[in-house]
Parts: structure tokens; sequence; C-alpha cells
């Protein structure tokens, strides 16, 4: 680390970044805070009226309830998806990956896995929407292996009980085989003469996974399950090109409720309190992911 | 028998992770009515239908969503690493007041949620008058991607060993020029798996792109898959033939993608 002749010499490495921060960051960060306490319909600021904490209240506190009620169907929606991909992913991912080592033919099924976590984006997800079609290959498949009691006539997006099942299914699919390949690149990185020297020592195969393979996962579960949280908070693109949030706001999450509430009621004011709050619902996650991201400067 | 148990583990799962390409490859070589009659089979009833994708590129114009899409891309990956190496640079070599307010206040960036700023963002560019436009395109995604960038490259930069520096300076060089001479090559690793996580992320970036723009010339890739899908007579075939086209070039990126995901996401873990 230096010190420059010209002291201001760092702060001109920094100025592009930050221009582009004032410019776009700043600006849209400070004026959606003003913004969560106006009631405001868009076009013009002075038609904007100042109302304090009362879009607060609508959603939360139940002064509009439907309103609160769609808010927290949606936050509920979120914390879903949360639960089940860290549920589902982590182990399901532990076990592949534990498989996949010292298998013959490894780069083949990882080069395989990988798919789905590069492709999954919009093009991906209209592809779901038609798997999920009442007479797509969801339900055709339950129907051929004879678990008709799976096979959902209306298709599972399409009837408010299963919609959300959908929108997980497809999180799954996209966020599995990163975690897989983090706990596969964890495993392999592992020298195999640690186990070795630990066996001659007389240690048992619960003491090498506790002592060694384990501290060595820790770390990857943990930055493995913070992002996954983040991710299923911050859920749009998947919800938005599948489900629009139906059927009846069956599938609402945080990011299409606020979305809505801006851009098609075209209440403003709202829908930046509601992000706002949600922000701060995330706020916990928000301080481990920081955490993470400290680096040595 | 446990190993044919692995095999049978592993190939399920695999078939899980092709079979919606297979079915979207299917699909976008049927006709239109064998996609609405057999919508559950990955396979053609008939001779594959090519002329799909003419129609999808040509008629539909989805050349030009091409073009956009690329365009926008390729200036968010520039803006990207031209910004945020300097300022990693800048966090990773000197010493100096108030830094780690600005490295802080741009990680905590990465939390506030996308959807949160929307509405700001799209008033603040419209009054710059940058609706329909790249530049009104590129610039939010480049901020949007500044956190981890800024942290990536930081990182990266404290690795190098700091006597290359003081050599450097040693030879007469400057602080700009051992950034761009030394440092910057140095860093290509890093550079490459910000590169490709930046060209996904825009490749496939929707909500911002669909607020900003409404002209349909501007449209990006992923806007002219809404643009199919909303229309009165939906057609499968055509839907999938625009999906591959959008999917291809993320595909080619593959080869790259593996190992920088991992080297990049495990420079995150050795902190904790």
């Amino acid at each position: 680390m230096v010190t420059t002749k010209n002291k201001w010499v760092p702060y001109l490495f920094l100025l592009p970044g930050v221009l582009l921060f004032l410019g776009v960051g700043v600006y849209s960060v400070g004026f959606s805070i003003l913004l969560s306490f106006y009631n405001w319909s868009g076009i013009d600021f002075s038609t904007a009226r100042f109302e304090g904490l009362a879009n607060f209240r609508q959603f939360l506190l139940g002064d509009d309830p439907i309103v609160t009620q769609n808010f927290y169907k949606a936050l509920l929606h979120n914390a879903l998806i949360a639960v089940f991909q860290v549920v589902i992913v982590v182990p399901a991912a532990l076990v592949l990956a534990f498989t996949l080592q010292n298998t013959k033919m490894a780069a083949m099924y990882r080069t395989v896995y990988f798919l789905p976590m590069i492709a999954s984006g919009v093009a991906i997800f209209y592809v779901w929407k038609g798997l999920f079609e009442p007479a797509g290959a969801l339900n055709a498949l339950f129907q051929w292996i004879g678990l008709d009691f799976l096979v959902i006539p209306g298709g599972m997006l399409g009837s408010s009980s299963t919609s959300l099942m959908g929108i997980i299914l497809t999180t799954i699919w996209g966020g599995l085989p990163g975690t897989l390949i983090l706990y596969y690149a964890g495993l392999t990185s592992i020298d195999p003469t640690l186990y070795e020297a630990a066996s001659v020592d007389g240690a048992s195969k619960t003491t090498l996974i506790r002592k060694i393979t384990w501290p060595l996962l820790k770390p990857i579960t943990l930055i493995a399950v913070i992002q996954m949280i983040n991710g299923a908070f911050q859920t749009f693109e998947n919800v938005f090109i599948m489900t629009g949030g139906g059927p009846g706001g069956s599938s609402e999450v945080i990011g299409t409720l606020v979305y809505r509430t801006a851009f098609l009621d075209n209440d403003y004011g709202l829908a930046s309190a509601i992000g706002w709050v949600s922000f701060l619902v995330t706020g916990v996650i928000a301080i481990f992911s920081i955490r993470s991201f400290q680096a040595d400067i | 028998m446990v190993k044919y148990l692995k095999h049978i583990l592993l190939v399920i799962y695999g078939v899980t992770c092709v079979y919606p390409f297979l079915w979207m490859i299917g699909t976008s070589l049927k006709t239109t009515q064998d996609s609405l009659a057999n919508p559950q089979s990955p396979f053609p009833k008939a001779a594959p239908l090519w002329s799909n994708f003419g129609e999808v590129w040509s008629k539909l114009n989805f050349y030009q969503f091409f073009v956009n899409s690329v365009v926008v891309s390729l200036f968010v990956i520039l803006g990207v690493v031209v910004i945020y190496t300097m300022m990693g640079y800048s966090f990773a070599k000197f010493r100096y007041k108030g830094k780690k307010i600005f490295y802080y206040t741009f990680i905590a960036l990465l939390l506030v949620p996308g959807v949160t700023t929307l509405i700001p963002l799209y008033i603040n560019m419209t009054n710059l008058g940058l609706q329909n436009s790249y530049i009104g395109m590129i610039l939010p995604m480049i901020n949007g991607a500044a956190p981890f960038a800024i942290f990536l490259f930081t990182s990266y930069f404290r690795t190098i060993s700091h006597e290359l520096y003081e050599s450097a300076v040693l030879d007469g060089c400057g602080s700009f020029k051992i950034y761009w001479r030394i440092y910057l090559p140095l860093a290509l690793p890093a550079i490459g798996t910000i590169a490709i996580l930046n060209f996904i992320g825009s490749w496939n970036n929707i909500l911002w792109p669909m607020i900003i723009v409404d002209k349909q010339s501007m449209f990006t890739l992923p806007m002219g898959l809404m643009y199919l899908d909303s229309s009165s007579f939906k057609k499968w075939n055509e839907l999938m033939a625009g999906a591959l086209i959008t999917v291809i070039p993320i595909l080619m990126a593959f080869p790259f993608m593996q190992k920088m995901y991992v080297k990049g996401m495990t420079v995150g873990s050795v902190k904790m």
C-alpha cells in the first residue's frame, strides 16, 4: 500500500465510477426514499402530495386491507421460495457432489450440469412455461409413470394452489448447479493424503468428515445459502414471465407487486415504500452478505 | 451395484438439466399445428421446419433485437471492466482518506433490490432524454454491476505482489502507467470472470430495458420474446426459435464459464 506524492491520484481512479454512481445511483436511491412519503401518480412531481407515513400504514398496518394482504402474501411467497430452495438445494447438491467425486466421466457430467446455471434466463422461463402447460411435458410425464395425482388439469402454473410450486421448481433447477459445482470444486481441492494420514492415525470415517471435509464445505455452504436467500428475495423475472404473479396473486412476490403497483397502478409512492420495507426485511441477510464481501483494503 | 446406482442418479439429474433444451430445440422445428397439438413431445412430427428461424430472424425482426443485445452487452462489459478495474486498483494499492467509506458505500449497493430504485431511475433517465437509447439502457446496468466487480477486482489486485509496483516506480512509471501496463494485463483472469458474468447478466436483463424502451426498433432479445409471447395467437414454435436464438450466444460462452465461475466465487469464500 502506498501514499502517492500527489494526494489526488487515488481519487482520480475512483472518479468515473463515482460520477456514474452520482448520476445514476445516488439520485435514484435518494429520490425513491423521498417518494415513499408521497402520494404521486407520475409525470409531474408538483402534483405529488406529502403524506408522511400514510403509504407505510397502508400496506403494513392494514389501512388498506387489500394492499396489506397482498404485501404479506408476497413476502411470504419470497420467504417460501428461499426456504424451499435452501432446504432442497443444499442436501441435493451435497449428495450429487459426493456422488460425482471419484466418478468416471465426472467432467462430462459436470459440463451437462452447468447448462441450467448459465442459460437460466428469460428464454428458459418461456421453455418452462411450455413444459408446465396443461397438455405439456410435465403432466404427460406424470400420467405416463402412473402418478395421476400429480397431474394438474389446469397446468401447474395455471392453478392457484400450485403456481408457486412451479416457480420454486424452476428456481431450484437454475440454482442447484451453482451450489453443486462449488461443493464439487471444494471436495476435489482437498488433498487426498490428508485423509490417508488421518486414517493411519486411527481417525474414523465420521471424524474424517467432521474434521476435514466439513470445515472446508462450511464457508461454501454459507456463501451458497446467502446467495440463495438474497436471490429469493429479489425474485422477479421468472415470476413475471411465467405467471405474472397469478393466478389470483397466488405466485405474487415483492418484485412483481412493486412493479405492478408502480407501472400498472401508477402509485409510485406506495411502490417505493413497499420496496424499501422489503429492503429492510432483507437487511439481516444483507449484513451477512457484506461480511462475505470484506476485502483487505 | 453401488457404482451403477451412482450413475443412474447422475444420469437422471443430467436428463432434468438437458430436457428443457431438447424441448426448446424440438419445438422450434415443429409446425405451428404440431406445436399446439403435441406440446408434450420434444420431437417434431413432420420433417424439421427450419424456416421457423428465418421467419423469426427476418420477418419478426430478431436480427435487429440481436444487434441491440450485442451492442448493449458489449458496452456494459467494456464499461464495467474499465471503470471498476480502476476503482479496484485504487482501493488495493493506495492509502488515502475516506477509502473505507467509498468501498463499503459501493458494496452496500448490492443489497438494494433492483425494483426499489426502478421508478426514480426511470424518471431520472427520462428527464435526461435517454429513453429508447442505448446509453439509457447501458449506464444503469454498468452501475448495477459495480459492487461485485469492485469487490472482485480489489481482492484480485491485492494478491499481486507489491514489489512489482515498487520496481515499476523505480523505473520511473507513473501510477496510471503502472495500472494500464502492468496491473490490467495481470488481472486478465478476474476480468474474464467479470466479463462473462456481466455478459450473461446484461444479455438476460429484461426489467430495465422493458421500462426504458418502448420503441420496437430498440428491443433487446428478451423483449423480442415477450413481444412474441404477447401476440394474440401464440405460436410456440416461433417463440422457441426465438428462445434458441437468445440462448445460443450464452451457450457459446460456456467453455470459458465453468472455471471462471468457481474461481470468482471462491475468492469470496477464502475471506470468511
